[in-house]
């Protein structure tokens, strides 16, 4: 159980004939606590692939320093490599080798490991015992290639964590399994990082994994970090736009700020919007005057009554509309209402009786609006949106080669 | 620094971030052994070609290359092209490469299309037995079609004298130049056959079928879809063929040589070993400068094909064989009689003509009178006398080891292709893939050439050895290794190895427990192909042949030249079931590897 501590991390490849040098890694400050279960949330191109390789040493950085419980791995002048890393990596296709069977496929590590290899007797019973936490233990002597996709997946932890690593890294473990399967790996998983208290890294694009698993969450975009924190945090209180919609659904509101969010005490805002002035709370500076964007969470958004339409308060914003669409989901109805020239997304419960073409009022709490910088992200990277095309090359490659 | 993903430059901005800083713990960038390996095959090509090449400039008063009194001089080239030897050779050699081609293309073509597409019965069976002599040597072969076609007592002649109006010398004659073209044809069908028919799968397959459903004609179905589909794969294979038969060697020297019909490849052989007289270095020199400049040329233009077919990926791409086209009884019966009659006249007669005069004390026909003849003492000679068993010896010797050596640096260069994907990977590749390229006979003049001046100055003794004779193998046999062992490592998963590094494992560890494990069927296969192209290559054992390396090839070829067909007989018997035996087991291995890794 190791800190490990990701410095300025710079990714660049060069470029092939024609092209030019391409950033994959941007500058990326991290550190990721021992023990943690610490998931890097990103689309593909994102460079969240990339720059867990980096931490692996299957990729050399250009820039920056990687530390492993206080010790350089990676900088401009110092390269620990790979083998030598003490850490364990799950692969996204599992990579279990198809011709050893599902016990040499884990001795194997054992018996390669850097905290000192490990034969005979006491490498099948260090073999048997991590099986046993896996729930393999009776598949040893199977060919790795007679096992399904879930058991591959779980030969693959089992081997990558057999020599007890410093650091687990997990690139997108789970994305080739079906639903079902994904939902309670997760959290198999979770119980055997816990059980075995080793710090982990975990990479993936699906926002619900991200939220289900992680201690800590940092959202890439475009090789760099955009927000780190709790799950929780992330969600309800993105401090970016990107990082809003993409983890979790939002609605979003254009709007121009008529008062500035001050200090931390009053974080605020009041926002004209074509729905009229919003209450909302910002949680990144924005002056007086300035273009955002408010986001909403469907849940957050309620319908009121027919009897008894609220009035605005200090802390509730009402909104009128029309109803447009009306879709039955089971559990809930996702109810769509066009107000003020905005369409915005709720969801209802399914036995509220509700009909196209009915006016609706909703309430939502002015805690729950949260107005972010409309454009910040591009202002602080110019010709982002050219780049994100730019840096789907490497990692994009990177995933198609691994594949 | 590890050895996966695209490689950074080292950039300027790196070393600013540690100024002066020691290089701590760094690792080796690239794993050396590769590196050597591909060191070594750039060796392997330029310096025996360049020893040849820059000889043909030279002259020297001993007549040796490299001998007392060398000096610059156009001299061989003005002779070989002012003395009027060379025209005759030049035509001939123009008139068996058109014509082998036209024949060995068009009966692999007709029997691909005829087992691909229609249904036929025993297909498979046919298929195997039209293929199955990849796995006979040419010399042998050649032996066998000498003994066929003799003009007076051959048994197809004597067939055919039968008929009326048709007497004794001929009609068929062994040594004449018809003869000779027609032969190396049928010998290039079984390569042209395992290249022709997966185009012609492939390309009957769902695009043909998409034609149908637009409503395309027949005709256009053909000459819109699967003529341009079939182009680029038909004439890659027409391309690699043509360089096959412009160094062809084998069957022009066992047939024509001894009546004087000489193509390129055996004057450059009759050159260095003349039937009277002392040999013209010279004019071997500057002949196989020519004859490398002929084969290299669509080598070049094929490399740029192979580069650019990519485009065309379905030729090489799996699919399904489509629903066979039903013959009416009488097409579909002419068709399955004239395959058999095929493989009988192309495999079961030279075997069996083989067969019957290792038995025979003296040249007879077959016939039931000469059973009572049948006697083993052929065979008993091979195994007993020591000169023989020498010859065995040196045989498998040479086999096993060019096989073992060439699979190793094949693998390293596929490796250094793919895994490091460095400039280094690209120029070794190129260099790996000329080697096909190379006539077997200038190969063996630049490598007696390098050994002969090696010996003279720094006094290696490299003539006339069995090293010598493993370099020779290990060239000419690099370019088809290399691409199977890079396609081998191209179908790794780079995450198995990456796997391997996380566990821990060295890259030795890796390439042995990983790497080399799941490719074992390329390097099975690429190692039983260089073994019995070593067992049965004539052209390199002949040139660089000496009292201390001879090969059986070698042995047979001068059995036969004798005139003792018994044992040339037996001998050629036995290293084809040798070479048909590796073969059959390799391909066992490899079928039972396949299944296994799923």
């Amino acid at each position: 159980m190791k800190e490990v501590v990701i410095a300025a991390v710079e990714k660049t490849y060069a470029g092939q004939a024609g092209s030019g040098a391409v950033a994959a890694v941007r500058g990326v400050d991290l550190v990721v606590k021992a023990g943690e279960f610490f998931v890097l949330l990103g689309s593909s191109g994102s460079g969240k692939t990339t720059l867990l390789r980096c931490i692996a040493g299957l990729e050399t950085i250009t820039g920056g320093e990687i530390l492993i419980g206080g010790t350089t791995v990676a900088s401009g002048s110092r390269v620990v490599p790979a083998v030598r890393r003490n850490i364990g990596m799950v692969f996204q296709d599992y990579a279990i080798w198809p011709h050893m069977t599902v016990g040499e496929n884990v001795e194997f590590a054992l018996r390669h490991a850097r905290s000192g290899s490990l034969r005979g007797a006491a490498a099948k019973r260090r073999v048997h015992e991590v099986l046993e936490v896996v729930g393999l233990a009776d598949l040893t002597g199977r060919g790795a290639t007679y096992l399904s996709g879930g058991q591959q997946q779980r030969v693959a932890l089992a081997r990558a964590v057999v020599a007890k690593p410093d650091v687990l890294l997990l690139d997108e473990p789970l994305s080739n399994l079906d639903a079902r399967l994904r939902a309670s790996m997760r959290r198999e998983l979770r119980r055997i990082t816990t059980e075995l208290g080793v710090t982990s890294i975990y990479v993936t694009h699906d926002q619900i994994e991200a939220l289900v698993m992680a201690d800590r969450i940092a959202v890439m975009r475009n090789g760099r970090v955009l927000q780190v924190g709790p799950p929780e945090e992330v969600y309800r209180t993105p401090s970016d736009l990107f990082v809003g919609e993409f983890v979790g659904e939002a609605n979003l509101l254009p709007g121009r700020t008529l008062s500035a969010n001050g200090d931390d005490a009053h974080r605020v805002v009041d926002v004209r919007t074509s729905l009229g002035t919003l209450r909302s709370r910002a949680v990144v500076d924005v002056r007086a005057g300035q273009d955002v964007k408010l986001l909403i969470r469907p849940e957050n958004l309620h319908l009121c009554p027919d009897g008894a339409p609220p009035t605005a308060t200090a802390e509730v914003n009402v909104i009128t509309g029309v109803v447009t669409e009306v879709v039955f989901a089971g559990a809930h109805t996702e109810i769509t209402v066009r107000a003020g020239g905005v369409t915005l997304h709720l969801q209802a419960h399914s036995l509220d009786a509700m009909s196209v073409g009915a006016s609706v009022t909703l309430s939502v709490m002015a805690q729950w609006v949260i107005a972010l910088p409309d454009g910040g992200g591009d202002i602080a990277d110019p010709g982002g949106a050219n780049k994100m095309v730019a840096a789907t090359g490497p990692d994009a490659a990177a995933q198609e080669a691994d594949r | 620094m590890v050895m996966s993903g695209p490689r950074p430059q080292t950039s300027a901005r790196q070393r600013q971030l540690s100024p002066g800083s020691r290089r701590l713990a760094r690792p080796r960038t690239w794993p050396s052994l590769a590196v050597i390996a591909g060191c070594i095959t750039i060796i392997l090509v330029c310096v025996p070609l360049g020893v040849l090449l820059w000889s043909s400039f030279t002259v020297s008063k001993t007549g040796l290359p490299f001998g007392a009194g060398t000096h610059w001089s156009l001299s061989n080239y003005t002779r070989v092209f002012t003395d009027g030897r060379l025209l005759r050779p030049a035509l001939n050699t123009l008139v068996f490469v058109v014509g082998s081609l036209l024949i060995g293309l068009s009966i692999s073509i007709g029997i691909a299309v005829a087992l691909e597409r229609l249904n036929l019965p025993l297909r498979n069976v046919l298929f195997a037995l039209v293929v199955a002599p990849v796995a006979m040597p040419q010399v042998v072969a050649g032996i066998a079609w000498g003994l066929l076609l003799d003009p007076r007592a051959g048994l197809l002649n004597k067939w055919l004298q039968m008929l009326p109006g048709v007497h004794s010398p001929g009609p068929l004659n062994a040594g004449s130049l018809t003869a000779i073209t027609v032969i190396e044809g049928f010998m290039l069908v079984p390569f042209s056959l395992l290249l022709v028919a997966p185009v012609v799968r492939s390309t009957s397959g769902a695009l043909e079928e998409a034609a149908v459903v637009t409503g395309a004609s027949p005709r256009a179905r053909v000459t819109k879809i699967v003529l341009p589909l079939m182009a680029p794969g038909l004439i890659a294979v027409l391309v690699y063929q043509f360089v096959t038969a412009a160094q062809a060697f084998d069957i022009p020297a066992v047939l024509g040589l001894e009546k004087g019909v000489k193509v390129f490849s055996t004057a450059i052989y009759s050159a260095l070993n003349p039937a009277i007289g002392v040999p013209d270095y010279g004019r071997a020199d500057a002949m196989s400068v020519l004859l490398l400049a002929f084969a290299l040329i669509p080598m070049y233009w094929y490399y740029r094909m192979a580069g650019r077919s990519e485009r065309f990926a379905v030729i090489t791409g799996k699919s399904y064989r489509r629903k066979p086209i039903d013959l009416p009884g009488i097409a579909k019966w002419s068709i399955f009689t004239g395959l058999v009659v095929y493989v009988f006249l192309v495999i079961v007669l030279p075997l069996f003509i083989l067969l019957w005069m290792s038995l025979q004390p003296f040249y007879t026909t077959p016939s039931i009178a000469g059973m009572k003849r049948l006697e083993f003492t052929a065979y008993q000679r091979v195994f007993t006398v020591s000169s023989f068993l020498s010859t065995l010896r040196n045989t498998l010797v040479l086999g096993v080891v060019s096989a073992t050596v060439v699979c190793v640096i094949a693998t390293m260069n596929s490796w250094l292709l793919i895994r490091r994907r460095g400039a280094l990977g690209k120029i070794t590749d190129v260099f790996a893939f000329v080697t096909h390229g190379i006539p077997g006979v200038v190969l063996g003049v630049s490598l007696l050439f390098a050994s002969l001046s090696l010996d003279s100055h720094v006094h290696v003794g490299l003539y006339g050895s069995m090293p010598l004779l493993v370099i020779g193998m290990v060239i000419v046999t690099l370019g088809l290794t290399t691409r199977i062992t890079t396609a081998g490592i191209g179908q790794i998963h780079k995450n198995l190895e990456d796997a391997a590094e996380m566990c821990g494992a060295s890259w030795l560890a890796r390439l042995r427990r990983i790497t080399v494990p799941l490719m074992s069927p390329a390097i099975a296969n690429a190692w039983v192909l260089t073994f019995a192209y070593a067992l049965s290559n004539l052209t390199l054992t002949v040139v660089l042949a000496s009292a201390k390396n001879r090969v059986v090839a070698v042995e047979l070829y001068t059995r036969w030249n004798f005139g003792d067909i018994q044992t040339a007989a037996a001998l050629g018997l036995l290293l084809t079931a040798v070479s048909v035996g590796a073969t059959v087991a390799a391909r066992r291995f490899i079928a039972q590897k396949e299944l296994r890794h799923g």
